[in-house]
């Protein structure tokens, strides 16, 4: 295990931790998840979806977050920093039904122990950049390309991604998709 | 000639894909929490504390 590998394992160790003892479940999606799927490349967020089950939670979350041992620092709103890997935590509170079925189909991933950490499926990934590509519009264009790489790398289960694009309003962003297996809308 | 002895850039094309391919097997082998400590190693040199605000 290099001394990275350690830093990133304390890293979700320590986040385990903390929204654990508040009880509040979280997953890991973004770029780490979409690395832990197939694709690994750079990136300095660590996207961690949390399921609030009342507004209050979040108030629990930022506390947990900032308790001591101090580890985490305020960047903004809704991102913090972690003082030993310096990477970017971005809360993402699930607030849709997709986000909502990412999480639900994110399986548990053995990790130190424990029960494990849950990371999105390739799914609920690509459902997620679709829906980040839907948002973003004119910037969508690395979403695509990660869901093309996604895609270029292992199978991909496209008649939920479909449906939910479709449910969802995502279709633009699904069109644009290049990959051989896609299944038109 | 100024490139004899030297790969031609058709030969440097293949050999870039070659150690892509070659990563991308080792990758494959990896388990997915291995995969994400790749990223991580891959992230560091892009993490610049400076473009995050205090």
């Amino acid at each position: 295990m290099t001394a990275g590998s350690s830093e990133f394992r304390s890293l979700l160790n320590n986040l385990r931790a903390r929204l654990d003892a508040e009880r509040i479940p979280f997953a890991i999606g973004g770029s780490f998840a979409t690395a832990a799927r197939g694709y690994v490349r750079g990136t300095k967020d660590l996207d961690v979806m949390v399921v609030l089950s009342g507004e209050e939670d979040l108030l629990r979350v930022h506390r947990a977050l900032l308790a001591a041992p101090t580890r985490f620092a305020w960047v903004n709103e809704v991102d913090f920093q972690d003082e030993e890997t310096r990477l970017l935590i971005e809360l993402l509170p699930v607030i849709d039904d997709a986000q909502r079925y990412a999480f639900d189909t994110a399986p548990l991933t053995p990790f130190q122990g424990a029960a494990g950490i849950r990371i999105l499926s390739t799914e609920g990934i690509v459902l997620m950049l679709l829906r980040q590509a839907t948002q973003e519009r004119l910037a969508n264009l690395q979403r695509i390309a990660d869901i093309e790489n996604l895609a270029a790398r292992g199978a991909i289960d496209w008649k939920p991604v479909r449906e939910w694009s479709q449910r969802m309003g995502y279709e633009a962003a699904y069109r644009q998709v290049r990959a051989p297996e896609k299944p038109p809308l | 000639m100024a490139t004899e002895g030297f790969p031609s850039p058709e030969r440097v094309a293949q050999l870039h894909r070659e150690a892509r391919a070659r990563l991308e097997e080792e990758f494959r082998r990896m388990t997915p929490l291995e995969r994400m400590e790749e990223a991580y190693r891959l992230s560091t040199y892009m993490i610049d504390s400076s473009t995050v605000e205090s």
